[in-house]
């Protein structure tokens, strides 16, 4: 896990989804899908509240957040590269786009840069087998990709603005808590990957915007 | 509709306002919103028919329905009532698409159509088909589950309502008592389409029958649709559930009226926004319309339905797993028994049905058991949708009767394999299930043929792999999978399974003996007796299957140590044959710096550097790259 944040996470965004769930244990799987959804990971003091508010052991939480695989306790990438490994994207090749990805970025799939823009990961399948081998690029999906056609949707929506156009108002009012006190400040990493290209427009501006 | 639907009678009014305003002459241009077509832009297709239609000031109806089926082609769209089909539309030129397929077909007198000739389907030898069922893929299905999918508008409750949506369940309420709706179903001999086929009447039966404890003094029983389609390469569940979210409600309305439940569940994958987002739509709309709720319909009946969200667990397609996980917990099976029917959602009798099985009630109720009876073999009834995949010319989903053959379905609605190249077997039900070689062909797809082949049904899924698919491969990538997957309660799936994939692992990097294979079939067994769930119990189905009929490819690896299809990257070689132009890409591209090569000579890749990344066969277009078997090159 990354450094803790230096400041306190804003909490305000947890009461409207609270308020969406009756308060008990058995609306702890909803209740962490939207906290997921609102931080793209499950910060340490978001659960400590959870469990306090639902009333079940700390220990429970994190029994569940660890089993599923859509949790992540670590802070997640502003975008995301998934690279749907089912078996029809599988023998059409999906690996290869995996090492294409893993080469480009210098790190393993399911790792975030260390600026905290991109998160490459892999999914079990997503049920887009006819187009396979399938990518999916902040939620546009990418249909019998090549590593060509990743690489420029990955361009295309990594040189635009930072936010994601299905961000919630929740995303943005907790905005000052995604990436406070962590590694994710826009740093001088230039594009999303390695090597710079110059044709990218740099992430600086549009980055420090999302981290205000 | 947004007011409430206060009796049966209002509701068949309702139906017969709708089918007398619907015109069946009035054209109507139907374009696929499955995910595989949006992921072509299906939307801003949609977007530019609407503005166009507009501009031309055209009686035309445009909607977006759900998939059609034919994934690959998409953009799918269907003209009506002539049924003409386009493909690929807009893919390169949207503009001129809509137009001209306004202008040449729409706009024209029924019978006087002009066809847009670049937007038709080709068969292989050349020949254009106008209409949708002409085109081969479709000729040789049956679609029965699948044929709202094409027609009516998934958000649009009416749509549903005027092809005959509800109707089963206003016979049940109106002149059926539920003892009658179960007895239909179990006459029909319908079977969970989830994978094991266990008959749904059976199961509904124990659920009605169990002692239902009280809930705030009332006694309760679930029912659960299991949306949770974790088998990679099968996706008819989700394509139900975008395209027809009101069937699915209405075959749960039947099953909870038949087994006495007030809620129900359906539990869907996260993977699966827009499966979501539209049954949480038909959802609201049938609350709205009095079709869900308290004494809907005015019969005193009461009923609800929540959405639940999976969280990325494939292991929660078991039903047990799956009940843990809607109770806020991991999701980890239990033994079994006492069954869910018996004791299931918090204590309750609870009734889980996979969302195809569910989708099949209300047909049956409508229809009668006999009708469904007379579809399919002895011990299967009804049709199956199979998602057809891989390396098959026409990929996409294909209903088809109980007992088609697998040639049926891999030559005559796949169209063959891509590029000519020689079939090598068809995967059928996921990580459970096997692989079948050509001889098996001609088996009589059902639950209990797929079974005996050391194969299983499963959700579906049907992927099919050329002479380019290694099997010792596939077989490693559902154990690595299944290893991922496993959820560690049971040992001999937690850790048994870690053991294949070392042993699968050795042979496909070339580490392997033949005593290698021997430990194999010995763990296998294990694995399968002594596990707890079903993951556990199937998951030794895709290695037992590929020794059994793929043997010479396990021991061409650990003998030759070779990869005969070129898969398995510590027994391949890369090599440029005499088609190199010198065109420089594959040297420009290669991640590693060790392709040699003057412009417009020979390139010559250093064999010992190579990583076999694959990016300079991948960039290649002049087939200029070679993949042979084994290292060094020998052939």
């Amino acid at each position: 896990m990354s450094a803790l944040p230096a400041t306190p996470l804003d909490l305000a965004p947890l009461e409207p989804i609270l308020a969406r769930y009756p308060a008990d244990r058995r609306s702890l799987v909803m209740v962490l899908q939207d906290v997921q959804a609102a931080w793209h990971y499950l910060p340490r003091e978001v659960l400590n509240r959870v469990a306090e508010r639902l009333a079940v052991p700390r220990s429970h939480v994190y029994h569940v957040a660890t089993f599923y695989k859509h949790f992540s306790l670590t802070p997640r990438g502003a975008h995301t590269c998934t690279v749907c490994m089912g078996t029809a994207c599988h023998v059409r090749g999906a690996g290869l786009l995996v090492e294409h990805l893993e080469r480009r970025t210098g790190m393993k799939a399911g790792d975030t840069t260390p600026d905290g823009r991109l998160t490459v990961e892999t999914v079990n399948c997503v049920g887009a087998c006819a187009l396979g081998p399938v990518v999916i690029v902040d939620g546009q999906y990418v249909g019998s990709a090549t590593a060509r056609k990743v690489d420029r949707a990955l361009e295309a929506c990594m040189g635009h603005a930072e936010r994601k156009p299905e961000d919630s108002g929740i995303t943005s009012n907790g905005g000052d808590s995604l990436g406070a006190g962590t590694d994710r400040q826009a740093s001088s990493v230039v594009a999303w990957g390695r090597p710079p290209d110059p044709q990218t427009p740099t992430a600086s501006g549009d980055g420090k915007e999302d981290t205000e | 509709m947004s007011e409430r639907i206060a009796s049966l009678a209002a509701l068949e009014a309702w139906r017969t306002r709708l089918v007398a305003a619907h015109d069946p002459k009035r054209k109507a241009i139907a374009v696929c919103a499955g995910t595989g077509c949006k992921a072509y832009g299906s939307d801003q297709l949609t977007a530019a028919f609407r503005k166009a239609v507009a501009e031309r000031g055209l009686d035309v109806d445009v909607r977006a329905t759900g998939c059609h089926g034919f994934c690959e082609r998409g953009p799918l769209v269907v003209i009506y009532p002539s049924m003409i089909f386009y493909q690929e539309v807009g893919r390169k030129n949207l503009a001129k698409d809509v137009a001209e397929i306004l202008d040449q077909t729409v706009a024209a007198a029924p019978g006087a159509e002009q066809i847009v000739a670049r937007l038709q389907y080709k068969t292989p030898d050349g020949t254009p088909v106008v209409h949708e069922h002409e085109v081969p893929f479709y000729k040789h299905q049956n679609r029965l589950i699948l044929s709202f999918n094409g027609k009516i508008d998934p958000d649009s409750l009416a749509d549903y309502v005027a092809n005959g949506g509800y109707r089963a369940l206003a016979k049940a309420l109106g002149t059926l008592t539920p003892e009658q709706v179960l007895a239909e179903v179990d006459a029909s001999g319908l079977r969970g389409r989830g994978g094991a086929g266990f008959p749904t009447g059976r199961k509904w039966r124990f659920c009605r029958e169990a002692v239902a404890p009280l809930v705030n003094g009332v006694p309760t029983r679930y029912v659960v649709c299991n949306a949770d389609e974790g088998d990679p390469g099968a996706f008819m569940d989700r394509s139900v559930l975008e395209g027809n979210p009101h069937g699915v409600l209405e075959g749960l309305l039947l099953g909870a009226y038949a087994i006495g439940a007030r809620e129900g569940y359906v539990y869907v994958r996260n993977e699966y926004p827009l499966a979501v987002q539209r049954l949480t739509k038909a959802i609201a709309d049938a609350r709205a319309a009095g079709l869900l709720g308290a004494d809907l319909l005015g019969t005193g009946f009461a009923f609800d339905v929540h959405v639940t969200r999976g969280a990325g667990a494939f292991v929660c397609g078991e039903e047990t797993a799956l009940i843990g996980s809607v109770e806020g917990n991991r999701g980890q099976p239990r033994f079994r028994p006492p069954y869910p029917a018996v004791s299931g959602l918090w204590g309750c009798p609870t009734t889980i049905n996979n969302v195809e099985t569910w989708v099949n009630v209300p047909l049956i109720v409508d229809r009668g058991a006999a009708w469904f009876a007379g579809i399919g073999t002895r011990g299967s009834k009804g049709t199956k949708i199979f998602s057809l995949v891989g390396k098959v010319n026409h990929t996409g989903l294909v209903e088809v009767p109980m007992g088609a053959t697998l040639r049926h379905i891999v030559e005559q609605i796949g169209g063959g394999i891509q590029g000519g190249r020689a079939f090598k077997a068809v995967q059928t039900g996921g990580p459970s299930g096997g692989c079948l070689p050509e001889p098996m062909l001609d088996l009589e797809v059902d639950f209990d043929t797929l079974t005996a082949a050391g194969s299983m049904m499963g959700s579906g899924g049907m992927i099919v792999m050329d002479d380019r698919t290694c099997m010792v491969d596939v077989a490693r990538y559902f154990i690595d999978f299944l290893i991922q997957e496993s959820c560690g309660k049971c040992t001999p799936c937690r850790d048994g399974l870690i053991q294949m994939g070392h042993l699968l692992h050795a042979v496909v990097e070339g580490r392997a003996t033949r005593a290698t294979l021997d430990r194999l079939e010995a763990l296998a067994p294990v694995v399968r007796d002594a596990s707890l769930c079903a993951l556990g119990q199937t998951a030794p189905n895709p290695v037992l299957s590929t020794l059994k009929y793929f043997r010479h490819e396990y021991l061409a690896h650990i003998d030759h140590r070779q990869c005969p299809a070129g898969v398995c990257k510590a027994l391949i070689t890369y090599r440029v044959n005499a088609r190199c132009t010198g065109c420089t890409v594959c040297a420009v591209q290669c991640p590693e710096k060790v392709i040699a090569g003057e412009k417009k000579g020979l390139h010559v890749i250093a064999e010992d550097r190579c990583t076999r990344c694959g990016v300079c066969h991948s960039v290649c277009t002049f087939g200029a790259v070679d993949i042979l078997p084994g290292r060094g090159g020998k052939e």
